[in-house]
């Protein structure tokens, strides 16, 4: 029986039972997703190609604890392609370059790269780039320096010279805006 | 952690903030914490937009192989060469006690007061067999495993409510029939079982 229709749901609970052929498919399904994160990241070709090994290996490793009335499928995977991107950066400590967020180039930081092959995955980048531009600025540099730079909590906090409550109330403020603009476009 | 602990960290959960220490007893909470799920689902879902804000890049050839040689050394060695003459010596003893155990059932279906009852889900499926000897033990056959995370229950039906009896994880169970039970019937459970059926299995034809 073919897998290629089945959902990631469907898949991840085949990898949980250590089906290879739905683990290959999840990577054909999300694999470039992940370099790209990695890239955004600043993580060099090597090093996004071995987070990427990594993160597959979690998902054949962790496909079990997946719960989806926790997170949907694709969010649980792009978690475990971050998660393991960000672990990566803070090993290598390496980084890519701090955003301004008062600058100009602060705000073409976030303006997304041009479309990819596909069409609805293009739009669907263009509505987040609308919705992060309706964003504070402050929440905008929050993303920036803990999703795309990968920093834990209490450094972000010292680098944005913000206390630690400010950060949560701000990152949890970002995350719901988000949401709610995506819903609205 | 207490729930509004899990609560306030769930932000830079969602947004891989936090080291893999602070991740792993999050989502250790999480689990006990059913009234944070919806909350965390939908930080998770708007964090991973973020995560596609670029487009994909090409996959490079030979990657997907990479993946898999490493998926394939991750499958457990077989204990065989080491554990060979302990299986065999186990099998043997667990064939001999097969045969004598297959063994009693199989007389046991030359006695008038055996029954062999077929097990039909809600949806008219057949799932297995139930057989019933006359001293109320029983013998439940299924066609299947449980789910993950579920497990089989079996129940004794008389006329009023489903009398619970033992649960278990393998497609064959004996046990012996409370005296008011008429009939047995198979449910799924979560694990340690349930006073009242969750989702029937087999309901006796």
């Amino acid at each position: 029986m073919s897998l290629e229709g089945l959902s990631d749901e469907a898949l991840l609970a085949l990898v949980a039972r250590g089906d290879e052929e739905a683990l290959r498919l999840l990577f054909r399904r999300y694999a470039g997703a992940f370099l790209g994160l990695a890239r955004r990241m600043g993580l060099d070709r090597t090093a996004q190609e071995d987070v990427v090994q990594e993160a597959f290996v979690k998902v054949w490793r962790s496909a079990g604890q997946f719960d989806p009335r926790r997170a949907t499928a694709r969010a649980w995977l792009l978690a475990v392609g971050h998660h393991t991107a960000v672990d990566f950066l803070r090993r290598l400590e390496a980084r890519p370059k701090a955003l301004d967020p008062g600058a100009e180039e602060g705000q073409e930081a976030f303006d997304l790269p041009g479309p990819g092959l596909d069409e609805e995955g293009h739009l669907d980048r263009v509505r987040l780039g609308q919705a992060l531009a309706r964003l504070s600025p402050e929440e905008r540099e929050v993303i920036e320096v803990l999703f795309y730079q990968g920093f834990p909590h209490q450094e972000a906090a010292q680098r944005l010279g913000i206390p630690l409550g400010t950060l949560k109330t701000r990152a949890r403020r970002a995350l719901l805006r988000l949401k709610e603009v995506l819903r609205e476009a | 952690m207490r729930p509004e602990e899990v609560r306030d960290l769930l932000p830079l959960y969602a947004l891989g903030a936090l080291s893999p220490e602070e991740r792993a007893r999050v989502e250790e909470a999480l689990e006990r914490y059913p009234e944070l799920w919806a909350e965390a689902k939908a930080l998770m879902e708007a964090a991973a937009h973020l995560a596609e804000a670029g487009p994909p890049d090409p996959v490079p050839p030979g990657l997907e192989a990479r993946v898999l040689r490493r998926i394939r050394a991750l499958k457990r060695p077989s204990p065989w060469p080491w554990l060979g003459r302990a299986a065999a010596a186990l099998l043997l003893l667990a064939l001999g006690y097969g045969v004598l155990w297959g063994g009693g059932w199989l007389l046991a279906l030359r006695e008038a007061s055996t029954q062999v009852r077929t097990l039909v889900s809600p949806e008219g499926q057949v799932v297995g067999r139930v057989v019933l000897r006359g001293d109320r033990t029983a013998l439940i056959l299924l066609d299947r495993s449980p789910p993950r995370g579920k497990v089989f229950q079996a129940w004794g039906l008389d006329r009023g409510e489903p009398i619970p009896l033992p649960t278990f994880r393998f497609p064959i169970k004996t046990l012996r029939l409370p005296p008011e039970a008429l009939a047995v019937a198979v449910s799924l459970e979560p694990p340690g079982g349930s006073p009242r059926p969750t989702l029937l299995l087999g309901l006796p034809q």
